[in-house]
């Protein structure tokens, strides 16, 4: 392959997923500076290893360079937040968690305000399950190549950061009733 | 038939679509039976919602710029280290050498036979990537990546942004409103963008430190593709201007860029 072919090649695959690559980025590392260095990287990255594309699923691949590259930052950055592994079990409780206040949701600016917060708070494993499904809308299979997980823990993130994501708002209402 | 643990168990996966069809629908009939386990349902499916709706971040477009320019760059830099195909170990040492200098006379052919264009002069080139940012600024949502007439909230944008502090001048008075300002990036150098209209036509005033001892220069207007680029500089500062209004219009917006700043 001819390199200007392989710029255009590039070009034409992969960087039309730059935008899910910046947004996935940016959850991962709740920081804006941080999202760029590891996009910037990343598609260097990429761009260095993309003989070894076969052309399946460019934002795939894409995503999951940029998964990589945003937690070895993290790792360098913040090593106490990635120093222990995370524990599947650690965790809350194995079963569902029921929300004790039914959830009232979501409407306007401020609910969004909130969610995304609450969001923020989530550990990183729990954010990158979530964004992936949510937000690029892949499925379990994919979301568990990008992350180098079993498809069934994918399962178990999805479901513990949902729950988690429900206590939390039912909190945030019933806090502000009290008030 | 399943009960409520066993449902609230795989109601993510049903919510995610990700069960056979068998699990699906013993989930599905038990839902219907079951308030307590439709409310949650309804719950997931409400929060499930929310997040998809949330906006993405969008990316910055000095961004996207710096990552097409660094694979430019990667990719100038990949041509140049990898000289020829590796080339089959040779057990016959003469022949890749009589093949090595065939493939030198071919290439020293090439060159003497094509007539090359003249290579393009600075400072057309530097007026075509002007052209080239002017247009890329009118695609979508591209314009400004601060969008604001007060020139109080634009020129504080800049700041820690460049390492220089741009004019910024709202002319509304005189029929060049201020819409907004962006980085950008000229000849691999980030430039202010400032952004004005004048009708329905667009304006882009492009600015930066012009090195400490350039000489002051008059404005040179030159035409490309129906754009006029205006060039000068002053006080310091390398300007650019670059629109599709008509040359009298433009000239006039240039006099109110170049008048002196009260203060």
């Amino acid at each position: 392959m001819s390199y200007s072919n392989k710029l255009s090649r590039f070009e034409q695959l992969i960087l039309p997923h730059l935008d899910a690559a910046y947004n996935l980025a940016r959850w991962l590392t709740n920081h804006d500076q941080d999202a760029q260095d590891v996009v910037q990287e990343a598609s260097l990255r990429a761009f260095r290893a993309f003989d070894t594309f076969y052309g399946e699923n460019g934002r795939a691949w894409l995503l999951t360079i940029v998964r990589n590259t945003a937690y070895n930052l993290l790792q360098k950055n913040k090593p106490s937040r990635l120093a222990t592994p995370f524990d599947e079990e650690l965790h809350g409780s194995s079963g569902p968690v029921e929300s004790a206040t039914p959830m009232t949701l979501l409407r306007g600016a401020e609910e969004e305000r909130n969610l995304r917060a609450a969001v923020e708070e989530l550990p990183v494993e729990f954010r990158e399950a979530l964004i992936l499904r949510h937000q690029d809308g892949l499925s379990y299979r994919e979301i568990a190549l990008i992350a180098g997980v079993p498809t069934g823990t994918v399962m178990s993130r999805l479901a513990r950061a949902r729950a988690r994501l429900k206590e939390f708002l039912a909190r945030g209402i019933r806090e502000e009733e009290a008030s | 038939m399943r009960n409520c643990q066993d449902t609230l168990q795989w109601l993510d996966a049903y919510w995610d679509n990700e069960l056979d069809p068998v699990n699906t629908l013993e989930i599905e009939q038990h839902l219907q039976g079951c308030t307590a386990c439709s409310q949650s349902y309804e719950e997931l499916r409400t929060l499930g919602i929310a997040l998809s709706d949330l906006p993405r971040h969008r990316i910055p477009a000095v961004l996207r710029e710096q990552v097409r320019s660094a694979l430019r760059a990667e990719a100038g830099e990949e041509s140049k280290t990898i000289p020829f195909p590796p080339t089959a170990r040779a057990s016959w040492p003469w022949l890749t050498a009589i093949a090595a200098m065939l493939l030198l006379c071919a290439l020293l052919a090439g060159v003497l036979l094509t007539s090359r264009p003249p290579p393009a002069s600075a400072s057309e080139r530097e007026s075509q990537e002007v052209i080239a940012s002017h247009i890329r600024s009118l695609m979508a949502s591209h314009l400004a990546d601060v969008i604001s007439t007060d020139e109080h909230t634009v020129k504080p944008w800049f700041d820690g942004k460049l390492d220089f502090s741009p004019p910024v001048i709202d002319f509304a008075k005189e029929g060049f409103p201020l819409i907004g300002g962006r980085l950008d990036y000229l000849t691999d150098k980030p430039v202010a963008a400032i952004v004005y209209r004048r009708d329905k036509h667009v304006i882009n005033l492009f600015c930066r430190p012009s090195g400490p001892k350039s000489p002051d220069s008059l404005p040179q207007l030159v035409t490309h593709q129906g754009y006029h680029v205006v060039t000068w500089t002053q006080q310091g500062r390398n300007c650019w201007v670059v629109s599709d209004l008509n040359e009298a219009e433009l000239q006039q917006f240039v006099e109110l860029v170049r008048r002196p700043t009260p203060g």
